[in-house]
Protein backbone atom coordinates (compact mmCIF):
# COMPACT_ATOMS: atom_id res chain seq x y z
CA UNK A 1 0.00 0.00 0.00
CA UNK A 2 1.38 3.53 -0.83
CA UNK A 3 0.69 5.24 1.70
CA UNK A 4 -0.55 9.48 1.47
CA UNK A 5 2.78 11.46 1.78
CA UNK A 6 0.77 14.47 2.36
CA UNK A 7 -1.60 12.92 5.06
CA UNK A 8 1.84 12.03 6.45
CA UNK A 9 3.16 15.86 6.32
CA UNK A 10 0.42 17.12 7.38
CA UNK A 11 0.42 14.59 10.27
CA UNK A 12 3.76 15.54 11.60
CA UNK A 13 4.29 18.92 10.64
CA UNK A 14 6.79 20.39 7.92
CA UNK A 15 10.17 19.77 9.74
CA UNK A 16 9.78 15.59 9.05
CA UNK A 17 10.81 14.91 5.73
CA UNK A 18 9.28 11.98 4.59
CA UNK A 19 10.89 10.55 1.25
CA UNK A 20 8.28 10.49 -1.59
CA UNK A 21 7.65 6.86 -1.87
CA UNK A 22 7.30 4.05 0.29
CA UNK A 23 9.94 1.40 -0.38
CA UNK A 24 9.56 0.90 -4.04
CA UNK A 25 7.54 -1.94 -5.57
CA UNK A 26 6.96 -3.78 -2.27
CA UNK A 27 2.66 -2.87 -2.63
CA UNK A 28 1.37 -2.67 0.69
CA UNK A 29 4.33 -3.83 2.81
CA UNK A 30 6.08 -0.43 4.27
CA UNK A 31 5.47 3.36 4.75
CA UNK A 32 9.22 4.73 5.10
CA UNK A 33 9.78 8.34 7.45
CA UNK A 34 12.96 9.87 7.13
CA UNK A 35 14.27 10.82 10.29
CA UNK A 36 16.42 13.86 9.43
CA UNK A 37 19.75 12.75 11.54
CA UNK A 38 22.46 10.74 9.84
CA UNK A 39 21.74 7.93 7.90
CA UNK A 40 18.55 7.02 10.07
CA UNK A 41 15.55 5.88 8.48
CA UNK A 42 12.46 4.08 10.08
CA UNK A 43 9.54 2.36 8.85
CA UNK A 44 6.63 0.73 9.59
CA UNK A 45 4.66 -1.89 7.77
CA UNK A 46 1.02 -2.00 7.29
CA UNK A 47 -0.72 -5.53 6.33
CA UNK A 48 -4.22 -4.89 7.99
CA UNK A 49 -1.95 -4.35 11.06
CA UNK A 50 0.74 -2.02 11.61
CA UNK A 51 3.91 -3.52 12.65
CA UNK A 52 6.70 -1.98 15.52
CA UNK A 53 9.25 0.24 13.85
CA UNK A 54 12.12 -1.60 12.36
CA UNK A 55 14.90 0.04 10.22
CA UNK A 56 15.33 0.01 6.31
CA UNK A 57 16.89 -3.84 6.23
CA UNK A 58 14.50 -5.57 8.74
CA UNK A 59 11.49 -3.71 6.42
CA UNK A 60 13.52 -5.21 2.82
CA UNK A 61 13.82 -8.67 4.61
CA UNK A 62 10.20 -8.89 5.59
CA UNK A 63 8.98 -7.53 2.49
CA UNK A 64 10.89 -9.37 0.21
CA UNK A 65 9.81 -12.29 2.41
CA UNK A 66 6.31 -11.33 2.06
CA UNK A 67 6.60 -11.59 -1.98
CA UNK A 68 8.52 -14.86 -2.13
CA UNK A 69 5.48 -16.30 -0.05
CA UNK A 70 2.71 -14.57 -2.17
CA UNK A 71 5.22 -15.76 -5.15
CA UNK A 72 4.53 -19.55 -3.55
CA UNK A 73 1.06 -19.10 -3.63
CA UNK A 74 0.58 -18.25 -7.48
CA UNK A 75 2.86 -21.45 -8.02
CA UNK A 76 0.08 -23.20 -5.74
CA UNK A 77 -2.34 -21.49 -9.06
CA UNK A 78 -4.34 -19.29 -6.12
CA UNK A 79 -5.45 -16.27 -8.72
CA UNK A 80 -5.69 -14.06 -6.20
CA UNK A 81 -1.85 -14.03 -5.32
CA UNK A 82 -1.12 -12.85 -8.52
CA UNK A 83 -3.91 -10.03 -7.95
CA UNK A 84 -1.82 -9.13 -5.33
CA UNK A 85 1.47 -9.32 -7.03
CA UNK A 86 -0.18 -7.20 -9.81
CA UNK A 87 -0.98 -4.71 -6.63
CA UNK A 88 2.54 -4.93 -5.79
CA UNK A 89 4.45 -4.76 -8.76
CA UNK A 90 2.20 -3.26 -12.18
CA UNK A 91 3.01 0.31 -11.57
CA UNK A 92 6.56 -0.75 -11.14
CA UNK A 93 6.68 -2.82 -14.23
CA UNK A 94 4.31 -0.93 -16.68
CA UNK A 95 6.86 1.87 -15.76
CA UNK A 96 9.55 0.19 -16.99
CA UNK A 97 7.92 -1.06 -20.01
CA UNK A 98 6.90 2.14 -20.87
CA UNK A 99 11.03 3.47 -20.90
CA UNK A 100 11.96 0.89 -22.79
CA UNK A 101 9.12 0.57 -25.62
CA UNK A 102 7.39 4.33 -25.53
CA UNK A 103 4.31 2.94 -26.80
CA UNK A 104 0.94 2.40 -23.92
CA UNK A 105 -0.25 -0.62 -26.24
CA UNK A 106 3.12 -2.67 -26.64
CA UNK A 107 4.02 -2.03 -23.03
CA UNK A 108 0.34 -3.32 -22.30
CA UNK A 109 0.65 -6.27 -23.58
CA UNK A 110 3.79 -6.99 -22.67
CA UNK A 111 3.12 -6.09 -18.64
CA UNK A 112 0.28 -8.97 -19.84
CA UNK A 113 2.65 -11.62 -20.91
CA UNK A 114 4.97 -10.70 -18.06
CA UNK A 115 2.47 -11.64 -15.80
CA UNK A 116 1.56 -14.50 -17.73
CA UNK A 117 4.78 -15.98 -17.54
CA UNK A 118 5.06 -14.69 -13.73
CA UNK A 119 1.78 -16.82 -12.89
CA UNK A 120 2.89 -19.74 -15.16
CA UNK A 121 7.05 -20.00 -13.99
CA UNK A 122 5.92 -18.84 -9.88
CA UNK A 123 7.46 -22.19 -8.96
CA UNK A 124 10.96 -21.38 -10.96
CA UNK A 125 11.47 -18.52 -8.62
CA UNK A 126 14.60 -19.51 -6.40
CA UNK A 127 14.44 -17.30 -3.33
CA UNK A 128 18.66 -18.37 -2.68
CA UNK A 129 19.28 -16.91 -6.06
CA UNK A 130 17.94 -13.81 -5.72
CA UNK A 131 14.97 -11.05 -4.70
CA UNK A 132 11.30 -11.60 -5.93
CA UNK A 133 11.56 -8.14 -7.23
CA UNK A 134 14.02 -8.51 -9.42
CA UNK A 135 13.18 -11.58 -10.79
CA UNK A 136 9.61 -9.85 -11.97
CA UNK A 137 11.72 -7.13 -13.57
CA UNK A 138 14.05 -9.72 -14.98
CA UNK A 139 10.50 -11.31 -17.08
CA UNK A 140 9.15 -8.07 -17.81
CA UNK A 141 12.46 -6.56 -19.12
CA UNK A 142 13.02 -9.69 -21.19
CA UNK A 143 9.73 -9.81 -22.69
CA UNK A 144 10.10 -6.21 -23.80
CA UNK A 145 13.42 -6.78 -25.23
CA UNK A 146 11.31 -9.47 -27.33
CA UNK A 147 9.09 -6.83 -28.73
CA UNK A 148 11.96 -3.98 -29.19
CA UNK A 149 13.53 -6.69 -31.33
CA UNK A 150 10.15 -7.51 -33.68
CA UNK A 151 9.33 -3.94 -33.46
CA UNK A 152 13.09 -2.94 -34.36
CA UNK A 153 12.26 0.50 -32.92
CA UNK A 154 14.60 3.02 -32.15
CA UNK A 155 17.03 2.19 -35.07
CA UNK A 156 17.48 5.21 -36.79
CA UNK A 157 15.28 7.01 -34.65
CA UNK A 158 16.23 11.15 -33.98
CA UNK A 159 13.01 12.26 -32.10
CA UNK A 160 13.78 9.98 -28.80
CA UNK A 161 14.70 12.16 -26.16
CA UNK A 162 18.10 11.90 -24.69
CA UNK A 163 17.04 11.29 -20.53
CA UNK A 164 19.13 8.48 -19.40
CA UNK A 165 20.96 11.93 -18.02
CA UNK A 166 18.03 12.12 -15.78
CA UNK A 167 17.97 9.15 -13.70
CA UNK A 168 17.12 10.16 -10.24
CA UNK A 169 20.46 8.75 -7.98
CA UNK A 170 20.91 8.69 -4.09
CA UNK A 171 17.95 7.36 -3.00
CA UNK A 172 18.53 5.32 0.05
CA UNK A 173 18.65 1.90 -0.96
CA UNK A 174 20.22 2.83 -4.24
CA UNK A 175 22.80 4.85 -3.40
CA UNK A 176 25.12 2.31 -3.41
CA UNK A 177 24.52 1.33 -7.05
CA UNK A 178 24.38 5.53 -8.01
CA UNK A 179 27.66 5.87 -6.13
CA UNK A 180 29.66 3.48 -8.82
CA UNK A 181 27.94 4.30 -11.68
CA UNK A 182 28.54 8.14 -10.74
CA UNK A 183 32.05 6.72 -10.61
CA UNK A 184 32.09 5.38 -14.26
CA UNK A 185 33.48 7.88 -16.91
CA UNK A 186 30.84 9.60 -18.93
CA UNK A 187 30.89 7.15 -21.63
CA UNK A 188 30.33 4.34 -19.70
CA UNK A 189 28.12 5.46 -17.46
CA UNK A 190 25.53 6.61 -20.62
CA UNK A 191 25.76 3.61 -22.31
CA UNK A 192 24.94 1.29 -19.81
CA UNK A 193 21.73 3.41 -18.91
CA UNK A 194 20.94 4.03 -22.70
CA UNK A 195 20.99 0.14 -22.67
CA UNK A 196 19.38 -0.72 -19.36
CA UNK A 197 16.67 2.13 -18.61
CA UNK A 198 16.27 3.03 -22.96
CA UNK A 199 16.47 -0.47 -24.05
CA UNK A 200 19.42 0.52 -26.64
CA UNK A 201 21.30 -1.93 -28.42
CA UNK A 202 24.75 -1.56 -29.13
CA UNK A 203 24.05 -0.28 -32.40
CA UNK A 204 21.52 2.20 -31.60
CA UNK A 205 23.83 3.60 -29.23
CA UNK A 206 27.15 3.46 -31.16
CA UNK A 207 24.62 5.65 -33.77
CA UNK A 208 23.27 7.99 -31.21
CA UNK A 209 26.65 8.64 -29.86
CA UNK A 210 28.16 8.80 -33.47
CA UNK A 211 30.62 6.53 -32.10
CA UNK A 212 32.06 3.25 -33.97
CA UNK A 213 30.26 -0.04 -32.82
CA UNK A 214 33.32 -1.18 -31.26
CA UNK A 215 34.18 1.27 -28.82
CA UNK A 216 30.43 1.12 -28.13
CA UNK A 217 31.03 -2.25 -26.79
CA UNK A 218 34.25 -1.65 -25.29
CA UNK A 219 32.27 1.14 -23.04
CA UNK A 220 30.19 -1.40 -21.81
CA UNK A 221 31.99 -4.02 -20.82
CA UNK A 222 34.11 -1.42 -19.30
CA UNK A 223 31.37 -0.06 -17.37
CA UNK A 224 30.13 -3.51 -16.50
CA UNK A 225 32.92 -4.90 -15.35
CA UNK A 226 34.12 -1.59 -13.28
CA UNK A 227 30.19 -1.52 -11.78
CA UNK A 228 30.63 -5.05 -10.38
CA UNK A 229 34.26 -4.23 -8.62
CA UNK A 230 32.96 -1.35 -7.36
CA UNK A 231 29.62 -3.02 -5.56
CA UNK A 232 32.15 -5.32 -4.51
CA UNK A 233 34.60 -3.33 -2.84
CA UNK B 1 44.05 -2.35 -15.87
CA UNK B 2 44.89 -0.33 -18.69
CA UNK B 3 42.25 0.86 -21.03
CA UNK B 4 43.98 -0.97 -24.07
CA UNK B 5 42.27 -4.16 -22.59
CA UNK B 6 39.25 -4.40 -22.41
CA UNK B 7 38.03 -6.96 -19.57
CA UNK B 8 36.29 -10.44 -20.62
CA UNK B 9 32.77 -10.30 -21.73
CA UNK B 10 30.55 -10.67 -18.94
CA UNK B 11 27.66 -12.36 -20.98
CA UNK B 12 24.93 -12.39 -17.81
CA UNK B 13 25.73 -8.37 -17.62
CA UNK B 14 25.01 -8.18 -20.86
CA UNK B 15 22.09 -9.96 -21.58
CA UNK B 16 20.58 -7.78 -17.98
CA UNK B 17 21.27 -4.71 -19.84
CA UNK B 18 19.53 -5.80 -22.51
CA UNK B 19 22.28 -5.44 -24.77
CA UNK B 20 22.56 -8.71 -26.02
CA UNK B 21 20.56 -9.26 -29.24
CA UNK B 22 18.63 -11.67 -31.55
CA UNK B 23 20.47 -15.00 -32.03
CA UNK B 24 23.31 -13.89 -29.26
CA UNK B 25 20.71 -13.50 -27.15
CA UNK B 26 18.63 -16.79 -28.06
CA UNK B 27 21.87 -18.83 -27.77
CA UNK B 28 22.84 -17.23 -24.35
CA UNK B 29 19.24 -18.03 -23.61
CA UNK B 30 20.05 -21.62 -24.55
CA UNK B 31 22.92 -22.08 -22.35
CA UNK B 32 21.11 -20.38 -19.48
CA UNK B 33 18.51 -23.37 -19.29
CA UNK B 34 20.80 -25.27 -18.46
CA UNK B 35 24.00 -23.64 -16.76
CA UNK B 36 22.91 -22.89 -13.31
CA UNK B 37 26.69 -21.06 -12.49
CA UNK B 38 25.35 -18.85 -15.35
CA UNK B 39 21.62 -18.22 -13.98
CA UNK B 40 22.95 -17.16 -10.91
CA UNK B 41 25.08 -14.71 -12.65
CA UNK B 42 22.10 -13.32 -14.29
CA UNK B 43 20.60 -13.19 -10.90
CA UNK B 44 23.58 -11.56 -9.20
CA UNK B 45 23.18 -8.81 -11.99
CA UNK B 46 19.86 -8.32 -12.07
CA UNK B 47 20.12 -7.73 -8.26
CA UNK B 48 22.78 -5.29 -8.61
CA UNK B 49 20.75 -3.01 -11.25
CA UNK B 50 17.60 -3.48 -9.30
CA UNK B 51 17.89 0.23 -8.01
CA UNK B 52 18.54 1.19 -11.64
CA UNK B 53 15.31 -0.73 -12.65
CA UNK B 54 13.13 1.21 -9.65
CA UNK B 55 14.26 4.54 -10.27
CA UNK B 56 12.07 4.59 -13.84
CA UNK B 57 8.89 6.09 -12.45
CA UNK B 58 6.45 4.24 -12.09
CA UNK B 59 3.04 4.30 -14.80
CA UNK B 60 -0.34 2.71 -13.21
CA UNK B 61 -1.21 0.55 -15.81
CA UNK B 62 -5.01 0.70 -17.37
CA UNK B 63 -7.57 -1.32 -16.03
CA UNK B 64 -8.24 -3.29 -19.01
CA UNK B 65 -4.38 -4.76 -18.58
CA UNK B 66 -5.39 -6.70 -15.06
CA UNK B 67 -9.05 -8.21 -16.60
CA UNK B 68 -7.41 -9.81 -19.33
CA UNK B 69 -4.52 -11.29 -17.10
CA UNK B 70 -7.43 -12.55 -15.40
CA UNK B 71 -9.43 -13.81 -18.35
CA UNK B 72 -6.44 -16.35 -19.31
CA UNK B 73 -5.65 -17.29 -15.29
CA UNK B 74 -9.22 -17.98 -14.12
CA UNK B 75 -10.60 -21.34 -14.72
CA UNK B 76 -12.43 -22.14 -17.59
CA UNK B 77 -16.06 -22.76 -16.45
CA UNK B 78 -17.52 -26.10 -16.05
CA UNK B 79 -20.41 -26.01 -18.39
CA UNK B 80 -18.98 -27.53 -22.12
CA UNK B 81 -20.49 -25.06 -24.83
CA UNK B 82 -19.32 -21.58 -24.29
CA UNK B 83 -19.29 -18.64 -26.02
CA UNK B 84 -16.36 -16.79 -26.45
CA UNK B 85 -18.11 -13.87 -25.21
CA UNK B 86 -18.93 -15.91 -21.54
CA UNK B 87 -15.61 -16.12 -19.51
CA UNK B 88 -15.80 -12.04 -20.24
CA UNK B 89 -19.29 -11.66 -19.50
CA UNK B 90 -18.43 -13.57 -16.23
CA UNK B 91 -15.44 -12.43 -15.32
CA UNK B 92 -16.44 -8.85 -13.63
CA UNK B 93 -18.21 -10.70 -10.85
CA UNK B 94 -15.17 -12.76 -9.54
CA UNK B 95 -13.17 -9.42 -9.98
CA UNK B 96 -15.75 -7.60 -7.94
CA UNK B 97 -15.62 -10.01 -4.99
CA UNK B 98 -11.74 -9.64 -5.15
CA UNK B 99 -11.78 -5.54 -5.25
CA UNK B 100 -14.08 -5.63 -2.49
CA UNK B 101 -12.00 -7.56 -0.87
CA UNK B 102 -8.89 -5.34 -1.46
CA UNK B 103 -11.20 -2.54 -1.07
CA UNK B 104 -11.78 -3.38 3.38
CA UNK B 105 -8.37 -4.18 3.71
CA UNK B 106 -7.35 -1.25 2.02
CA UNK B 107 -9.92 0.30 4.47
CA UNK B 108 -7.84 -1.27 7.11
CA UNK B 109 -4.62 -0.17 6.22
CA UNK B 110 -5.83 3.74 5.87
CA UNK B 111 -7.22 3.67 9.47
CA UNK B 112 -3.82 1.83 10.98
CA UNK B 113 -1.83 4.60 8.82
CA UNK B 114 -4.08 7.75 9.71
CA UNK B 115 -4.15 6.27 13.58
CA UNK B 116 -0.65 5.20 14.16
CA UNK B 117 2.37 6.75 11.75
CA UNK B 118 4.17 9.29 13.20
CA UNK B 119 7.57 9.92 13.75
CA UNK B 120 9.89 13.29 14.31
CA UNK B 121 12.97 14.26 13.44
CA UNK B 122 15.92 13.77 15.16
CA UNK B 123 17.32 17.03 14.73
CA UNK B 124 21.30 16.67 14.29
CA UNK B 125 22.21 18.09 16.77
CA UNK B 126 24.57 15.36 17.54
CA UNK B 127 27.67 15.70 16.12
CA UNK B 128 27.92 11.63 14.92
CA UNK B 129 25.50 10.16 13.70
CA UNK B 130 23.17 7.60 16.21
CA UNK B 131 24.16 3.84 16.32
CA UNK B 132 20.87 2.89 17.37
CA UNK B 133 17.42 4.94 17.58
CA UNK B 134 14.28 4.09 19.92
CA UNK B 135 10.62 5.64 19.29
CA UNK B 136 8.71 6.11 22.45
CA UNK B 137 4.98 5.80 21.94
CA UNK B 138 2.32 5.77 24.08
CA UNK B 139 -1.19 4.13 23.75
CA UNK B 140 -2.23 6.60 21.64
CA UNK B 141 0.82 7.07 19.39
CA UNK B 142 4.63 8.03 19.52
CA UNK B 143 5.73 10.27 21.59
CA UNK B 144 9.79 10.96 21.45
CA UNK B 145 12.27 10.06 19.46
CA UNK B 146 15.40 8.98 20.65
CA UNK B 147 18.69 8.73 18.72
CA UNK B 148 22.10 6.82 21.06
CA UNK B 149 25.31 7.63 20.01
CA UNK B 150 28.19 4.89 20.79
CA UNK B 151 29.49 6.31 23.54
CA UNK B 152 26.33 6.92 24.85
CA UNK B 153 24.93 10.24 24.55
CA UNK B 154 21.69 10.42 23.78
CA UNK B 155 19.51 13.36 21.67
CA UNK B 156 15.64 13.07 22.62
CA UNK B 157 13.00 14.99 20.21
CA UNK B 158 9.64 15.47 21.28
CA UNK B 159 6.97 14.89 18.39
CA UNK B 160 4.45 17.88 18.43
CA UNK B 161 3.73 19.67 21.60
CA UNK B 162 3.67 18.06 24.84
CA UNK B 163 3.95 18.51 28.16
CA UNK B 164 4.70 16.85 31.52
CA UNK B 165 1.75 16.61 34.17
CA UNK B 166 1.69 20.16 36.34
CA UNK B 167 4.73 19.62 39.18
CA UNK B 168 5.85 16.69 38.09
CA UNK B 169 9.11 15.63 35.12
CA UNK B 170 9.45 12.69 32.85
CA UNK B 171 12.36 10.59 34.04
CA UNK B 172 13.98 8.30 31.86
CA UNK B 173 14.62 4.78 32.32
CA UNK B 174 16.71 1.78 30.49
CA UNK B 175 15.25 -1.74 31.00
CA UNK B 176 16.88 -4.78 30.08
CA UNK B 177 14.49 -7.69 30.15
CA UNK B 178 13.91 -9.27 33.16
CA UNK B 179 15.88 -6.58 35.34
CA UNK B 180 15.25 -3.72 37.33
CA UNK B 181 15.01 0.19 35.57
CA UNK B 182 18.27 1.55 35.59
CA UNK B 183 17.73 5.59 35.44
CA UNK B 184 19.26 7.36 32.64
CA UNK B 185 18.45 10.86 33.44
CA UNK B 186 15.57 13.48 32.74
CA UNK B 187 13.33 14.62 29.54
CA UNK B 188 12.57 18.18 29.11
CA UNK B 189 9.39 19.08 27.44
CA UNK B 190 11.48 20.19 24.89
CA UNK B 191 14.97 18.75 22.91
CA UNK B 192 17.25 17.26 25.18
CA UNK B 193 20.44 15.78 24.59
CA UNK B 194 21.66 13.87 27.61
CA UNK B 195 25.53 13.52 27.92
CA UNK B 196 28.10 11.21 27.03
CA UNK B 197 27.76 7.91 29.13
CA UNK B 198 25.00 8.64 31.05
CA UNK B 199 23.51 5.46 29.26
CA UNK B 200 25.59 2.73 30.74
CA UNK B 201 27.89 0.91 27.90
CA UNK B 202 25.79 -2.56 29.39
CA UNK B 203 22.40 -1.29 27.88
CA UNK B 204 23.57 0.63 24.75
CA UNK B 205 22.04 -2.47 22.82
CA UNK B 206 18.59 -3.66 20.77
CA UNK B 207 15.65 -4.16 22.28
CA UNK B 208 16.62 -2.69 25.74
CA UNK B 209 14.15 -0.85 26.52
CA UNK B 210 13.97 3.31 26.68
CA UNK B 211 11.21 4.12 29.16
CA UNK B 212 9.37 7.28 30.40
CA UNK B 213 7.78 7.71 33.60
CA UNK B 214 6.17 10.80 35.44
CA UNK B 215 7.55 11.43 38.72
CA UNK B 216 8.10 14.11 41.67
CA UNK B 217 10.73 16.61 40.64
CA UNK B 218 14.28 15.28 41.22
CA UNK B 219 13.20 11.84 40.03
CA UNK B 220 11.54 8.46 41.64
CA UNK B 221 12.55 8.56 45.18
CA UNK B 222 13.30 5.14 45.85
CA UNK B 223 15.25 4.88 42.46
CA UNK B 224 12.79 2.85 40.73
CA UNK B 225 10.05 3.94 38.96
CA UNK B 226 7.12 4.49 41.35
CA UNK B 227 4.83 4.76 38.06
CA UNK B 228 3.52 2.66 35.14
CA UNK B 229 5.50 3.59 32.49
CA UNK B 230 3.83 6.41 29.69
CA UNK B 231 5.95 6.45 26.54
CA UNK B 232 8.23 3.38 25.80
CA UNK B 233 10.09 2.28 22.55
CA UNK B 234 12.87 -0.43 21.96
CA UNK B 235 16.16 0.60 21.18
CA UNK B 236 16.49 -0.45 17.28
CA UNK B 237 20.25 -0.82 15.86
CA UNK B 238 21.05 0.82 13.04
CA UNK B 239 22.36 -0.93 10.12
CA UNK B 240 25.57 -0.59 8.33
CA UNK B 241 23.09 -1.21 5.24
CA UNK B 242 21.66 2.22 5.58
Amino acid sequence: MRVSIQRLVNHLGPSVHPFETVLSGYGNVTARIHIACPGVTLYKMFDGMESDWVTEQAAKTAAEGELALVLGRCAARDPSALRSLYDAMAPTLFGIALRLLRNRPHAEETLQEAFLQIWRNADRFDAARGSPRAWMIGILRYRALDRLETENRHTGDGELPDIAADIPVGIEDRRALSDCLGELPENWRRSVLLSFVEGYSHSEIAVRTNTPLGTVKSWIARGLDALKKCLER
Amino acid sequence: MSDLTPPPPDRAGEYVLGVLRGEERRAFEADLARDPVLAAEVAAWEERLLPLALTVPQVEPPATAWSEIERIISPPEPRAAISRQAPRRLAPSWRERFWDNVAIWRGIGAVAVAAAIALAILRPQLPAAPHMVAVLASKSGPVFTVALRGDGAMSIAPIGHILPPAGKVWQLWAVAGGEKPVPIGFVKPGHTVLPANDMPPDLRKPKILIAVTVEPPGGAPTGQPDTPIVFSGPLLPIGSAS
